[in-house]
């Protein structure tokens, strides 16, 4: 078990005073069979209440709404969590041939159709689909994700200039560069043309350890693998997904996952700064 | 055989091809119309064009305009076309009307549970799960959301039309807010109005207490434990051409009409601003569409919707009707199943026809297509508004040969259908001074709440006017009738 105090902090400021606002925030850690969150603390200069409901995915959101003029405002979630220590999975514990029974099956397809079926975030032109490689059922569905993570790492480039939240994977394909979350929707694109549900990740990493990122949320996939379940990859940095990342949510893509999305009245622009803050415990 | 010389009715062809609502293939009138023909025959064409200008006025002062945006028209406000000679439908007829629409609306209502929850009709193979998780109005925040009292389709309007073989067919399940009753309601009070001695001769079920039915089936799907319900009409604005509508049934149902901005969000609670502070709302008829809906989900672009109002949906404090994600049931790849959808949820054979409709998909009907093409009409399963479709029987050899190679190239994305006959109805015009045979349709009105259905007793005829043109649409030169349905 390893233990982090997490903190998330946003500031904005307006060139207009804003007269109404309503603001909805992903950035508390999950709380699930693999990571416990024991504690949280929200301050926020608005004033207002924080109300916390769950989303479609049954993640914890934090609102606020408020009907008071403001031009600033500063919001701050400290959380403490526990992530399990991670237990030996066997990865193959069906053969191929089961696992691509699963996979081609009806009932399955179903089941899993959100995290199978194209996005705007996902779609990929059929020119920049030929930098996808193809799964041919010949090895194991685990297999071939890690050989996945790794065509990702080694395609794409990391570079925070070259992209924004708006790109889409086609973009990041065609230009072979972007961040975390442009990794995670080209990893994803790639594993449903191949029929593997794969869906967003969004959360923080610990980077103690020498990992690529900087002091921002950080981004992943989880694959469903036959006989397993779901298997966290981290593409931007081609490893399993472990005891370093701690989980917001999940969705689709980064739409369900954007951290902050709010709706205000105001007729100027916004200036936005937010920095992550996570800190291992000491054992 | 009526004599029709030096009535208004001279000359009036009685079609082979059609069914006409009023005369029989042999150019008797049928008996149920018997009294109205009578009427109507008596009068010369000024004194009809007189009551036509008093229904006209009667339009103008019940408030029943709608303005055309244009750049020439400048915004004025027209009447509805209306026509004097109601259409009747008998009280056998209107049974199996009433009985299909229910059946139908009941089982696309178990069908929406059924994909937003199991999932048991797509695993059981019924309909290709790819159609319906693939449509672009399933909406995903609608998965594993138990809507009040299980209903998703509270107001429907079934499109049906009489086919030239006399039969009653479905054309189109509207389950998405459907629009025109302000319409039927109103034609009726002008009728009554202009020819108020016409009632006497025929009884007809009363349609007037459909507001009081419409906020009876809203107030029965109130969150649990709220006894006395706040009840709203939300709508997009002013500039919707529907607004007249919105405005009607709110105040005929004593209820506030809101936008978007009248409503706010707390906790998971809806809330009206009011003069005297938040007042708590418990269920709201928007006739705003899915996508606008709420901001902080759908489109953030959004200004007419209210921000929250899903996550207060999925929690239980608020009904919205229709429900989102009610668009599945109406898909037009979807109509084509609603026959098996019928058989699978209800165990009985549908009793309104659906029309015929080949799915490409099927090699057996694609076959069929294929070789028919010069007969049917095909349709791009993906596509509304009537974009890319082919009408056989108006296509060059060229287009046809173009659209078999589209068809055999991506055959899961077309159907096919064979052309449908609306019937024809006397309907009297201008130019002529009589009545000429025009085609029509009917939208019914079907009310479903919580262990509460109800049907409005009539419907909106609606009245293609072009000779010969079947777009009934009233954005295309249709108008409208009353509609009679006989009691007993």
């Amino acid at each position: 078990m390893i233990g982090y105090k997490i903190t998330y902090h946003t500031e904005n400021s307006y060139s207009q005073t804003v007269k109404e606002a309503i603001f909805d925030f992903l950035v508390l850690p999950a709380d699930d069979d693999r990571q416990r969150r024991l504690s949280h603390k929200i301050s926020s200069t608005l004033k207002e209440p924080v109300f916390m409901y769950k989303n479609l995915y049954g993640f914890d959101v934090l609102r606020i709404r408020t009907s008071k003029a403001f031009d600033h405002f500063e919001f701050t979630v400290h959380s403490t969590v526990h992530i399990k220590k991670e237990e030996e999975r066997d990865m193959r514990p069906l053969s191929i041939k089961e696992e691509v029974d699963i996979l081609t099956s009806d009932s399955f397809r179903i089941d899993n159709f959100l995290f199978l079926r194209k996005t705007r975030y996902t779609l990929v032109s059929p020119k920049n689909k030929k930098k996808f490689i193809r799964y041919d059922g010949k090895k194991h569905v685990f297999d071939f994700l890690l050989e996945l993570n790794n065509h990702i790492y080694n395609l794409i480039k990391y570079c925070t200039l070259s992209t924004d939240v708006h790109t889409i994977a086609d973009q990041v394909f065609e230009m072979e560069k972007g961040v975390c979350q442009d990794y995670s929707h080209a990893f994803i694109a790639v594993a449903r043309e191949n029929g593997i549900p794969a869906r967003y990740v969004s959360g923080y990493l610990n980077q103690g350890v020498g990992f690529i990122g900087d002091t921002l949320m950080h981004a992943w996939v989880e694959a469903l693998v036959p006989g397993v379940g779901w298997v966290g990859f981290d593409p931007t940095n081609n490893q399993l997904a472990g005891e370093n990342h701690i989980k917001v949510a999940h969705g689709e893509d980064y739409s369900d996952c954007a951290p902050i999305k709010g709706v205000l009245k105001t007729t100027g622009t916004v200036e936005t700064k937010y920095s992550v803050q996570v800190i291992q415990e000491q054992q | 055989m009526p004599q029709l010389k030096g009535t208004l009715f001279e000359g009036y062809p009685v079609s082979k091809e059609h069914y006409d609502e009023v005369f029989n293939e042999k150019g008797g009138v049928r008996k149920h119309y018997q009294k109205v023909f009578n009427y109507f025959s008596k009068l010369s064409a000024e004194e009809f064009i007189e009551l036509n200008q008093h229904a006209k006025i009667s339009f103008i002062n019940q408030g029943v305009t709608f303005a055309v945006y244009s750049e020439n028209s400048e915004g004025i406000e027209r009447v509805f076309p209306f026509d004097l000679f109601p259409r009747i439908i008998t009280a056998r007829e209107w049974e199996k009307i009433e009985k299909g629409v229910q059946q139908r609306v009941q089982a696309l209502n178990e069908f929406l549970w059924d994909i937003y929850h199991d999932k048991k009709i797509l695993k059981d193979g019924v309909i290709p799960y790819e159609l319906v998780l693939g449509s672009k109005f399933y909406n995903k925040e609608m998965i594993d959301l138990d809507p009040a009292g299980r209903v998703y389709i509270h107001i429907s309007g079934t499109d049906i039309i009489r086919h030239s073989d006399g039969e009653y067919y479905v054309l189109e399940d509207n389950a998405r807010s459907p629009s025109g009753v302000s319409y039927v309601l109103s034609n009726r009070t002008t009728m009554k109005r202009t020819l108020p001695n016409i009632f006497f001769h025929y009884n007809i079920a009363s349609i007037e207490d459909y507001p009081q039915n419409l906020l009876a089936m809203m107030e029965s799907l109130a969150p649990e434990g709220v006894a006395q319900p706040t009840c709203v009409v939300l709508t997009p604005g002013i500039y919707n051409s529907a607004y007249y509508e919105h405005a009607f049934l709110a105040h005929n149902m004593g209820i506030e009409l809101v936008e978007g901005r009248d409503l706010f969000v707390d906790r998971n609670f809806v809330y009206m601003k009011t003069i005297y502070g938040p007042k708590k709302v418990d269920v709201i008829y928007r006739r705003i569409d899915d996508d606008f809906l709420d901001p902080l989900v759908f489109n953030p672009e959004s200004l007419l919707g209210v921000p929250g109002i899903m996550g207060a949906y999925r929690a239980g404090n608020i009904t919205i009707i229709n429900a989102p994600g009610t668009g599945v049931a109406d898909d037009k790849a979807v109509y084509a199943y609603v026959p098996d959808i019928i058989r699978y949820y209800l165990g009985e054979e549908p009793v309104l026809k659906n029309v015929q409709t080949y799915i490409c998909e099927r090699e057996e009907d694609r076959k069929y297509v294929l070789e028919n093409m010069e007969k049917l009409v095909v349709k791009p399963v993906d596509e509304s508004g009537g974009y890319g479709l082919l009408i056989g029987p108006k296509a060059t050899k060229k287009e046809i040969s173009q659209y078999r190679e589209k068809i055999k190239k991506n055959p899961r994305k077309y159907i096919a259908q064979p052309v449908m006959s609306l019937s024809v109805h006397p309907t009297f015009i201008e130019d002529t001074k009589r009545f000429e045979p025009r085609h029509i349709d009917l939208r019914t009105f079907f009310l479903m709440g919580r262990g509460f259905t109800h049907i409005l007793k009539g419907g909106l005829t609606r009245v293609a006017l072009k000779r010969g043109s079947l777009v009934v649409n009233s954005s295309q030169g249709g108008g409208s009738k009353d509609t009679w349905v006989m009691e007993g």
